[in-house]
Formats: structure tokens, C-alpha cells, sequence
């Protein structure tokens, strides 16, 4: 089963996804790709390690390579943002090559596990006068979006806490 | 007319593409003798910005492409869901794009927001 979560900051799509992921049973492992930069960072996932506590996953940290994790059961990424931002703009990153490198680390997570839960960010609707890095951005992570989408058993929309299945 | 809304990047151009069968995409910022004979629209918020540009009321001119192309496909990035632009001229051309959304919307006989590629039919 593969199912993708998007929603907006704040938005509750952590919870969503976790209670997702709990509910497939079985051994559950949360990929966590965001790297500790500084103080908000360390307090974020703080709060989400905290929010997952105990709820049965296991963390693994991975900011980039997800192809090279060898996961079985259950597994929560969160999330695409951080991850595709890592490949693009990280030392360790697949630089130009970072949209294949995602969607190839899913490709592999999608064959070594039973369920892959994945999270994913609307970051799209706001002005869209970015230019540059961030606007390559963008369009690197609505297209592996739509291809997680096409790919996924399950898409949701999470607004104010509320999940929406959109498919 | 025909209204897919929804987040930049976000698979708006294939959705026409591969659920409505549109072949002819114009970009709005095309001419308007263009505009009035293509299948869809795309980017209208640029449409808007020209409009603007030019001096143009852009929602009389929007009623005027869709009275001349009455069964246009009319894609526009949803553009007002991030902070207050600094510029004063940004904050204009946002709310207008707003606006002429809603006009869009209240116009089209269908309106599907598209999320991740997958279009929900909201009207």
C-alpha cells in the first residue's frame, strides 16, 4: 500500500500520516529527513518525536540516499520537502539528479515494505513569482508529487487537521 | 467554459490534457485573437498581469474572451494563499486574481481543483 499525505504547514499532516502508518500494524520505522540546522529545527522534531511517542515507530534519520535504506513493515517519510531540498541544495545531495534520486529512493522503499506512508508539503499556492533555486524547486517537488500521486493506493488532503481522501 | 484551479505545479495542464482531451493549450499571455480560438487557457493569472500591464480592466476582458470562446478551458494558478505581497502592485494584482477566480468560477458550467495531479470537481 502506498499512500501520500499532503498538506500545509501546520496543517496536521504529521498526525494524519502516523495515524495512517499505525494502522497497517506490524513493525513501523518513521524516516525522518530533516537535518538538525539550529535551534527551530531541533525544536520541530522534537515536537514530532514527542507527538510519535509511543505509537511504535522506530526513527531512522536520512537526509538524503533513501535508496540505500534497507526498511521492511511499515514506513513513514517525512517528509518530500526536506528530502528533495536536501538532494538539491545538501553537500551529500544528488545535486542536479535529486528529482531521480526521490523518486528512485520511493521506487526502492515501495519494494522492500509492505506500506510506505509518505508526507509531502502544499507549498504551491502562494505567489508564485519565486524565482531562481526556489522556483525549480517547486516545480521539482509538484512534479514528484503528481508522480507519487499517480503511483499512490491513497492520496489525502489534510486542512485544519482534517483528512480528506482525494483518492 | 471549463475552470481548473489549483497550486502551481501541481498538474493542472495534464489534468486538461489527459481528462478533458485538450490538445491546443495557449498561454495568457498569448494575443488575444489567440486566446478566442484555442481549447484552453493556461496561467490566466498572467493573463491578468498583462491586462494590468496594459491598462486593461481585466475582468471586462475576461468576459469578452469567454463570450468569443464560450467553450474555453480556463487554467489559473491559485496564487493568494501565501503571506501579503510587500509591493503594493503584488498586492493588487493577488487580489484580482482572486477575483477574477471567483468570477470564473461562478461563470463556469464545471470547476475541478487539482491536488497533486488528481482533479476534484468542486462545481
Amino acid at each position: 500500500m502506498l499512500v501520500l499525505v499532503i498538506g500545509g504547514s501546520g496543517s496536521g499532516k504529521s498526525e494524519t500520516a502516523e495515524n495512517i502508518a499505525v494502522g497497517f500494524g506490524g513493525k513501523r520505522t518513521y524516516i525522518a529527513a530533516m537535518e538538525p540546522f539550529g535551534e527551530e529545527a531541533k525544536a520541530r522534531i522534537e515536537r514530532h518525536r514527542a507527538a510519535r511517542c509511543g505509537k511504535g515507530f522506530e526513527t531512522v534519520e536520512r537526509y538524503t540516499d533513501v535508496e540505500g535504506l534497507n526498511i521492511s513493515g511499515t514506513a513513514l517519510l517525512e517528509c518530500l520537502s526536506n528530502l528533495l531540498a536536501n538532494e538539491m541544495f545538501s553537500a551529500g545531495g544528488a545535486g542536479e539528479k535529486a528529482v531521480d534520486a526521490v523518486l528512485g529512493g520511493i521506487e526502492h522503499l515501495k519494494r522492500t515494505c509492505d506500506n510506505l506512508v509518505i508526507v509531502t508539503n502544499e507549498i504551491f499556492s502562494g505567489d508564485t513569482k519565486y524565482l531562481g533555486d526556489t522556483k525549480k524547486y517547486m516545480k521539482n517537488l509538484g512534479y514528484i508529487n503528481c508522480r507519487i500521486a499517480e503511483r499512490a493506493d491513497a492520496v489525502y488532503e489534510v486542512t485544519c487537521g482534517i483528512a480528506e481522501r482525494i483518492k | 467554459m471549463i475552470f481548473i484551479v489549483g497550486g502551481a505545479f501541481s498538474g493542472k495542464r495534464d489534468y486538461a490534457r489527459n481528462h478533458l482531451g485538450t490538445a491546443d493549450l495557449a498561454e495568457g499571455t498569448e494575443s488575444f485573437d489567440r486566446l478566442c480560438e484555442a481549447d484552453a487557457v493556461c496561467d490566466f493569472q498572467l493573463f491578468a498581469e498583462k491586462c494590468v500591464k496594459n491598462g486593461i480592466d481585466a475582468l471586462a476582458e475576461t468576459e469578452r474572451l469567454i463570450e468569443k470562446n464560450p467553450s474555453v478551458i480556463i487554467i489559473a494558478d491559485e496564487i493568494g494563499c501565501g503571506v501579503v505581497p510587500v509591493e503594493k502592485s503584488d498586492r493588487e494584482l493577488r487580489e484580482l486574481c482572486g477575483r477574477l477566480n471567483c468570477m470564473l468560477a461562478e461563470r463556469a458550467d464545471k470547476v475541478v481543483r487539482v491536488v497533486c495531479g488528481i482533479g476534484r470537481v468542486i462545481k
